[in-house]
Parts: structure tokens; sequence; C-alpha cells
């Protein structure tokens, strides 16, 4: 087993490797090889210390923030809200098979209220029991 | 990993928005490495100092549209612009091309820096030329991916890799030579 140089593991702790077949190479002779491991873990301890420069903060002034227009602001949070959204689909898209979910305001007016605690989960759609689907859907 | 950018925009929001708190965090969070970067770029502490001071003023005015990035990455962005754009402006008050570091870069670090090795390793990289230097800088200290400094340099992916792989490479065989890496 021919161990990798210098600069092999140079790339490799920088992530710089050019081509994917020699990146997944080194990875492989990695895997194997407990010499390479501890030369690539003390370079990275090394790439640490060149990443890693704290000059001492001088108690310049900086900024207050001030409030902004509140047009601006209301964008801000759209912006956020529609993050989250885009975020929270995601998450559970990814998780529960899509299934088609229509919550009429008369299932929600209609229906009793759950037991105990879970009362104030009604409009929540995951808490609907899957068999009301297809009859909300109809 | 994704939550972790967006709870930090939520953070960078509410600082816009005016909260105190959130401002503080922001900046104790990013205002080292900040530093660090302008402190590379311009090899003044007056001049890191005021592209410290400015790249918050305008991370506080700024309208986000791209969250997608980290924040660390965005402040990275303007601090390095600026950072060059100071750097030349010194350069040309005292007639000097090009951006690589002046004479009085060392002892500019040596004031900032207490720690000994810290010095060193800033030598290391003040000794860089530009090219190399940048790449560096706005990977370590500017929170950039390879693929943001290739956009922000105008440069190939490719060259990106090369760069920071020579930039690494001539630090470490300095920093032997030195006695601070075995």
């Amino acid at each position: 087993m021919t161990h990798r140089n210098e600069d092999e593991l140079l790339a490799y702790a920088l992530e710089a490797v050019e081509s994917e077949e020699e990146r997944a190479g080194i990875a492989r002779h990695l895997e194997a090889c407990s010499d390479c491991r501890a030369r690539l873990e003390s370079m990275r301890a090394e790439i640490d210390a060149i990443a890693g420069v704290r000059p001492s903060c001088r108690s310049a002034q900086l900024p207050s923030p001030i409030p902004r227009p509140s047009l601006a602001a209301a964008i801000l949070r759209a912006a956020a809200l529609i993050a989250v959204g885009i975020v929270a689909g995601f998450g559970v898209g990814s998780k529960v098979p899509r299934e088609p979910v229509v919550i009429s305001p008369a299932y929600v007016e209609t229906s009793p209220p759950a037991a105990g605690a879970e009362g104030s989960a009604v409009s929540d759609a995951t808490a609907i029991p899957a068999a009301y689907y297809e009859q909300i859907s109809e | 990993m994704q939550e972790a950018v967006d709870s930090e925009w939520a953070c960078f929001a509410s600082a816009q928005r005016g909260d105190e708190m959130a401002w503080r965090v922001l900046v104790a969070r990013h205002r080292t490495r900040l530093a660090a970067l302008a402190l590379f770029v311009t090899g003044s502490t007056a001049a890191a100092d005021e592209v410290v001071q400015e790249t918050f003023v305008r991370a506080l005015r700024a309208r986000i549209r791209d969250t997608s990035g980290t924040v660390r990455g965005f402040l990275g962005t303007i601090a390095y612009r600026l950072a060059v754009k100071e750097a030349l402006r010194l350069r040309r008050n005292v007639g000097i091309d090009g951006v690589d570091a002046p004479e009085g870069c060392r002892d500019a670090l040596d004031l900032v820096l207490a720690d000994e090795r810290d010095r060193l390793v800033a030598g290391a990289i003040a000794a860089l030329d530009a090219e190399h230097r940048d790449v560096l800088v706005l990977r370590f200290y500017g929170g950039h991916s390879y693929e943001e400094i290739a956009k922000t340099l105008g440069v190939p992916l490719g060259t990106v890799k090369s760069r920071i792989f020579y930039a690494v490479k001539s630090c470490r065989g300095t920093l032997k030579e030195k006695g601070v890496f075995r």
C-alpha cells in the first residue's frame, strides 16, 4: 500500500481535490491507513491555525441598530415567513406521503371538540385522522 | 445546517429592526474574523477598524434579497470589497501598484496580535501575493465557499481551488521553517 503524499492529503483536507475520482481514491486509502489518517489530522490542525488568527478587537465604536422604516421591515418579515414555510414544507414533504388534504370550513365548524388537550389542534392538518381525508375531499 | 443558516438570518433581520441584543450577538460573532480579513487585505490596523465599522453600518442598511448563503459570507463579501477599495486607496497614496501588502504590514499585525504564534501565522499569510492571499482570506476569514469565492473574484472554480492549495502550502512551508509547525 503506497502512502499518500503531502500534496494529496493537503488538497483533500482543503476539499480542493480536482477530480472526484481522485478524491474517492484518497478517501478509500484513508479508511485503510491509520498513518495517513494521523497525518491528515495534524494537517487539519495546522489549517485551523492558519484560519484562526484573532486580532484583539479594539473598542472601536460600532453602529447601533436603528429601527428601519416599516415597509422594509414588513418585506423582511414576509420573506422570513416564506422561508420558514418553504422549510416546513420540505420537512413535512420528506416524511409524509402527500395526500390530498382539504380542510373545509364545514369540517372545522361541525366537528366535535377533540378530547382533552388535543382540542386546540383541530385546525392542524396533521391532527386530522386519515379517515376524514376522503370524506373531506369529496 | 440550513436551519442554522435560517436562524442566523432571523437574528440578522431582528438586528435590522432595531433589536439591540440580536445586534450584539451578531457583532460578537463576526467582528474578530472580519477584523482579521480587513487587516490582511489592507495591512493597516486603522483601515481594518474602519472597514469593520463600515461593514456593520452597511449590513444594517442592506436590503437582503438572497438568504441562501450564510450571514458570515454576506458580511465577508462586504468587508472584502471595502478592504480592497481601502487597500487600493492606501497604495495609490504612496504610489505603489497592486494590492500586495505594504512594508508596514508586519508591524501593524504585531500591534494587534498578542499571541506569538498568531503573529507568525499572520506574517506567513501577509507574505503571500495578493491573488493567493485573497482566496485564503475569503475562505478562512470571510466564510466563503469556493463557489462564492469564484463569483466574488470572477475567476474559475478550478483556479480558486488551485490558489487555496498553494496559499496554504506556502504558509505551511514558511511556518515549518520558523518552527511553528513540525
